[in-house]
């Protein structure tokens, strides 16, 4: 197990280095004074400027400046804003609940929706239940996660008045009710795509042999479909968890932007749309992170549940 | 032998052409039809948009602010400005289609011979691409996007264009798979052992057997790309106002959701039936270009 982890590791470090160097380099390749670009164009004085250029090391070679950025983040230092004057981390660590607690809302609502409807769709093969299922999960996959939400907040909000439309509430209860609407949207828009693959993974395992052989048994269909078929369904789902991370990783930017929310994804697009680059590079690369953790978990615990991949053969 | 080649039936008459065959296919298969028509629709609407168009996309008429759909002879209301909504949900076809389709045409043009060289280089060249775009592959190219657009500043050519360039593993991916399998074909063989350069052999035997995947990509592709500059618009990074673009109208009308919903509905249903056309005819087109992948 530990050999596994080591060698995941392995991979996933490389993609890391990869996605910090870019956004590293970008802003250095863009024509014109990087330190111009950092301030966003605002007016400044020369002396200003001289001062941008020490605190960002902007008048060292290239690669001192990549070093030792490098260096720093390693430690936790992702430098500071332009704008608000503190630290990319603390402004990271403030986020983060709110975007935690939204993911992790709208990953669990997800997997309510998907994982019956993939599974009665498949059972149901051909039926218009599966036609329902099918329908449903085109018609979300083509609208954009935000048009999903301004919907939602039409009709929950606005018509029927059942929840608040915008911000985050304040603490308990308050706050489920005002992250019902945002993780639902999102939950919504992942289960398009997990509806799809549960409904097709189930399929073809429902036509294995050891199926046949379980019914043959004389085991309740129910006990076929949920312990026989569905446990080998699973596997794909997690197959394609590093899709879904991403796609998730972007729903948080575009839900929180839409409700009002101010979780990590917007302190990402307050920064873009102000040019603050130290903060974008510093979210970014620290969403990267995340997003390589998860994919690491999810590795191992594809390892826990399917023991050929534990062994090194290729599943 | 003699009696095998003897059996061999005589195509000449009766095998319909390939160009007749795709068609018959594409006729009888829901999805491909259903996607086709809408993208025709939205192509003809890009190209003859002044023409269909009843009023003016950016010149509004500000005392006619936020009316309501089918009110004073504007049928699906007015913006903030006074603009005309249809008018404005006609002419973004043309950003919409226009940025996509440059972002796709990016992608190829760059994706299409990485995917050749590395299929037909193999070793080393071929492992260090294909390590390089798995990665890039896990990671959602939006997010990159965003610091492009932080670095470049907004803009509906630069968010294409960083599209474009994070979209060339989704292309390149599928060349390289494609050329891989024709490499070992016999005419390629045989077209080596004729001593024919390596330019004709990709040019004539490769590139053509590339065409149907590319073709199938570039329509799924379309319709990512779609959703991609839709949400950058959606931010304000993309397209910039007074432009009409269906990701602008939609951040536009979030603001004015309780007393004018007509607006963000009216550009968000727009950016769903185009996006939904593109996956259905791409998915189509899967199936009568690929049937024995469509039968899986």
């Amino acid at each position: 197990m530990v050999k596994l982890v080591v060698t995941r590791l392995l991979t996933l470090l490389p993609l890391m280095f990869l996605i910090t160097s870019i956004v590293f380099f970008m802003v250095r390749f863009v024509p014109g004074d990087p330190a111009r670009i950092m301030v966003g164009g605002q007016r400044i004085s020369e002396q200003n400027l001289a001062n941008i250029r020490t605190a960002y090391r902007l008048d060292q070679p290239l690669f001192t400046q990549y070093r030792l950025w490098v260096t720093d983040l390693v430690s936790g230092n992702l430098g500071r804003s332009y704008r608000q004057r503190t630290d990319v981390t603390t402004l990271i660590l403030e986020r983060l609940p709110l975007t935690a607690k939204l993911s992790g809302f709208s990953f669990l609502l997800s997997l309510l929706i998907a994982v019956p409807l993939g599974v009665l769709a498949a059972v149901h093969r051909n039926t218009w239940i599966d036609v329902v299922a099918t329908m449903f999960a085109v018609l979300v996959a083509s609208s954009p996660v935000f048009f999903t939400g301004i919907l939602l907040l039409l009709l929950f909000s606005f018509k029927l008045g059942w929840l608040p439309a915008l911000g985050a509430g304040e603490g308990g209860w308050d706050e489920v009710k005002h992250l019902l609407l945002p993780s639902l949207t999102l939950g919504l828009s992942l289960a398009a795509i997990t509806t799809r693959i549960t409904r097709s993974s189930m399929v073809e395992a429902l036509t294995q042999d050891y199926i046949e052989t379980a019914r043959a048994k004389g085991l309740p269909t129910r006990v076929v479909i949920l312990k026989h078929a569905f446990r080998n369904a699973l596997v794909p789902i997690i197959t394609v968890s590093g899709l879904l991370f991403g796609f998730l990783i972007v729903g948080t930017v575009l839900v929180e932007h839409t409700f009002g929310l101010g979780g990590l994804g917007s302190l990402l697009i307050d920064a873009v749309q102000v040019r603050d680059y130290p903060v974008v590079q510093g979210a970014t690369v620290f969403i990267a992170a995340i997003f390589i953790l998860l994919n690491l978990v999810v590795d191992v615990l594809y390892g826990v549940i399917d023991p050929r991949v534990r062994y090194g053969g290729k599943a | 032998m003699v009696a095998t080649a003897l059996s061999v039936p005589d195509h000449t008459e009766a095998a319909p052409s390939g160009w007749s065959m795709f068609w018959w296919r594409f006729r009888h298969n829901q999805k491909a039809m259903i996607g086709g028509v809408i993208v025709l629709l939205l192509v003809a609407c890009a190209i003859f948009a002044p023409l269909i168009a009843p009023m003016d996309p950016t010149d509004g008429e500000l005392s006619a602010s936020l009316v309501g759909p089918g009110q004073e002879g504007y049928a699906l209301g007015t913006d903030k400005n006074g603009r005309d909504v249809l008018s404005r949900l006609i002419f973004g076809t043309r950003t919409a289609l226009g940025g996509a389709l440059m972002a796709v045409i990016i992608s190829e043009i760059i994706g299409v011979p990485i995917g050749i060289w590395a299929a037909y280089r193999g070793g080393w060249v071929d492992e260090t691409i294909t390590r390089i775009w798995d990665m890039l592959l896990a990671f959602p190219p939006l997010l990159l996007a965003f610091a492009v657009v932080a670095a470049f500043g907004p803009g509906l050519p630069k968010a294409a264009f960083a599209l474009g360039i994070l979209y060339v593993p989704f292309i390149a991916r599928v060349v390289r798979s494609v050329t891989l399998v024709q490499k070992e074909m016999a005419y390629t063989e045989a077209a080596r052992a004729l001593g024919y350069p390596q330019s004709r052999i990709i040019f004539r035997h490769i590139l053509p057997n590339c065409v149907s995947p590319i073709i199938v990509v570039t329509t799924i592709d379309v319709a990512y790309a779609m959703l991609d500059l839709a949400a950058l618009s959606f931010l304000g990074l993309g397209v910039q106002p007074p432009t009409a673009d269906w990701g602008t109208m939609l951040s536009e009308g979030q603001l004015v959701l309780l007393n004018a919903p007509h607006l963000a509905v009216a550009a968000g249903s727009a950016i769903v039936l185009a996006v939904l056309g593109f996956n259905l005819l791409g998915d189509g087109l899967r199936d009568v270009l690929d049937p024995r992948q469509a039968q899986r």
